[in-house]
């Protein structure tokens, strides 16, 4: 069994290594491409007319804070409407919206609950602009967002264009970690841009061109997850999913574990779903470039290696607290020992070991580069602290469940 | 954008080479290792050839020697324990190495525990020296804490002589002491003042086993080990 398991080691390492390398060579060659947003914006060469659907299932606490934000975006008037989409709400969801109606750029609607896509479809079938796009209804964009997004639309091919989404105000650790989390996610997403490889536009202001709908269709509840489901169909059609990694966007994040568990495996599982129920026949095939060879596939591999760096490092904090506590009893609270005493000869060397560091320091490069692409300043921040420590301990609850629901799913197509 | 196969091919050329390079270098650090384990094992002959003499010298010298004139320097044996800990926790207990290095180890204790012996006799004084036995083959809970007990004793005081064995090492010597000692297979086992003691001690405990430890003021200057 051992050289078994020591092989499989010995992929798992490799293909992270190879991975993160193809990240950093894509950087490395496309740096100019990652450049901050200048002090004074470049205007686009025309300001086309956007629709932006705000789908609201009881938001009656974020709505008018999102609404406000949109309104506030530095974007001519006359070229932007915002719908948003009372979707069944049971709370005060449609009284908040109903309040912007003196707006003459909103327009309100109210309709049965059927769920995101639902409300994301009732208001494509009414938009008559030339890119639409969404925004949750717990976001809130930057002022200069949509021009951002709307300059990669000066490229004819470009079909969909994704923001930089961020943590709103993370106040506690959970949300800490995913701030950091949203930041190293940022800088990947924009690698994947490069390499034509994006497999989800999120629901905080992806923006679309409108006629691409008419093309392969509305929204469908692709697993509870609409955004991956719409990424993914458009990339089957060989449609170009560009990144604005200037465009920021803030959202709410889960305030609490369980929240946050649920959130993940609505994601993770989602993700699953679609690629192996919907677009199996994009995994591991060349016809789809990067996505199909490179992006997509490590994203499935990726639970894997996550959940076997997880254990790696639970069990390392398990020995270490381990032996503390067996000083402890032996000794009580009285340590003659140092606590921490350098001898590289007491250091752990061995070649995996080596390997997982090296990982680690590339990790810790996402982190500030993304850190670097949200906040513009180069620093480490406790929020990638708290990442580097904690996420490791947390994510394999939603791994483990969200791989059950894949196997255990009632979907017929899964052989 | 299609796949291109350069791209591919460069970054698996750059992943095998950063793989090929962190494996050679991995390998020059265990080599480097084994070549510092080669230089302890050459200083244990040299400090069993000196013990040797030492002892014989003594024979005739009484107590004219202080015990700081031992060749066999304390902080070279709690060095050499360190590593042998290390390198038990990293290649595991039945490594060739870290089984030969113990060996080497084991002798060189007990030739300090001889001159020891022999020291202190040969001017009327009594040994603060515990002999400590233990295993690493999982059939003893406590040894690991007993172990850490010891390792604070030895740094608290300069002059007690903590001596080590695995029970379990294949080595006639430690047969011998386990003979003499009429040691049963229970473990931690101590032996002080010439009488097994079995299970966990607290320091407390050791210390109200060999009195004389109250006279000796703590070292300021402790350096730590761990007992291998």
């Amino acid at each position: 069994m051992e050289p078994y398991s020591s092989a499989l080691i010995y992929v798992l390492l490799f293909l992270t290594l190879y991975f993160e390398v193809f990240l950093l060579t894509t950087y490395v060659s496309d740096r100019t491409k990652f450049a901050l947003a200048s002090p004074t914006p470049t205007t686009p060469v025309k300001y086309p007319s956007v629709t932006i659907v705000v789908p609201a299932w009881n938001e009656e606490r974020t709505l008018a804070a999102t609404v406000l934000s949109l309104l506030a975006l530095d974007y001519p008037k006359e070229h932007l409407q915002i719908f948003i989409v009372d979707d069944g709400s049971t709370d005060g969801t449609f009284e908040v919206a109903n309040r912007f109606l003196n707006s003459p750029q909103v327009k309100v609607f109210t309709k049965e609950n059927g769920g995101k896509y639902t409300a994301l479809n009732f208001a494509l079938r009414r938009a008559q602009t030339d890119l639409v796009g969404c925004l949750d209804a717990d976001s809130f964009v930057a002022e200069n967002a949509l021009k951002e997004i709307v300059r990669c639309f000066e490229d004819p091919l470009v079909m969909a264009v994704t923001p930089s989404v961020q943590i709103h105000k993370p106040d506690n650790i959970i949300q800490r970690i995913q701030s950091a989390e949203y930041m190293v996610g940022q800088f990947t997403r924009k690698i994947f841009s490069r390499l034509d490889g994006l497999y989800v536009t999120p629901g905080p202001f992806s923006i679309y061109r409108r006629n691409i709908f008419d093309v392969i269709g509305e929204f469908v509840e692709g697993f509870q997850t609409e955004d991956m489901e719409m990424a993914l169909r458009m990339q089957s059609r060989r449609m170009k999913i560009e990144n604005a990694h200037n465009a920021l966007v803030y959202t709410v994040s889960p305030k609490t574990p369980s929240a946050l568990y649920r959130q993940r495996v609505r994601w993770v599982s989602g993700f699953l779903k679609n690629v192996f129920f919907r677009y199996r026949h994009m995994f591991l095939n060349k016809n789809y470039g990067n996505l199909g060879l490179l992006t997509m596939p490590f994203a499935f591999a990726s639970i894997f290696i996550a959940l076997f760096f997880s254990a790696i490092y639970i069990d390392n904090l398990f020995l270490f607290f381990r032996e503390k506590y067996t000083i402890y009893s032996a000794l009580g609270l009285s340590l003659p020992e140092p606590w921490f005493r350098f001898d590289w000869f007491a250091m752990n060397l061995e070649f995996r070991r080596l390997v997982i560091y090296l990982l680690l320091a590339v990790t810790i490069f996402l982190l500030l580069m993304g850190g670097r692409m949200a906040t513009h300043r180069l620093h480490l921040s406790l929020d990638m602290v708290y990442f580097v420590f904690l996420y490791g301990l947390i994510a394999p609850f939603w791994l483990v469940r969200s791989l059950y629901n894949l196997v255990t799913a009632k979907e017929a197509r899964w052989r | 954008m299609s796949a291109d196969p350069k791209k591919y091919l460069f970054v698996f050329a750059i992943t095998a080479l950063i793989f090929g390079t962190i494996f050679l270098f991995s390998d020059y650090l265990n080599n480097e290792r084994i070549a510092q384990i080669k230089s302890i094992e050459e200083n244990i002959d040299r400090n069993i050839l000196e013990s040797e003499i030492q002892y014989a010298l003594l024979a005739d010298a009484a107590c004219e020697v202080g015990e700081e004139g031992s060749p066999l320097l304390i902080n070279e044996l709690n060095a050499l324990a360190r590593r042998l800990s290390y390198m038990e926790d990293q290649r595991g207990a039945d490594d060739t190495e870290v089984v030969g290095l113990k060996k080497y180890y084991s002798l060189l204790e007990i030739k300090d525990y001889l001159l020891l012996r022999e020291r202190t006799r040969q001017c009327g004084e009594k040994p603060l020296s515990i002999l400590y036995f233990y295993s690493n083959e999982g059939d003893c809970a406590e040894c690991e804490k007993m172990g850490i007990v010891l390792t604070s004793m030895r740094e608290r005081y300069d002059t007690l002589h903590v001596y080590a064995f695995d029970f379990n090492l294949d080595l006639s010597v430690i047969d011998s002491l386990k003979a003499i000692y009429k040691l049963e297979n229970r473990l931690p086992a101590l032996v002080i003042d010439r009488k097994p003691y079995y299970g966990f001690k607290t320091r407390e405990e050791i210390a109200a086993l060999i009195p004389e430890l109250a006279k000796i003021p703590p070292s300021d200057t402790a350096t730590s080990t761990r007992s291998p």
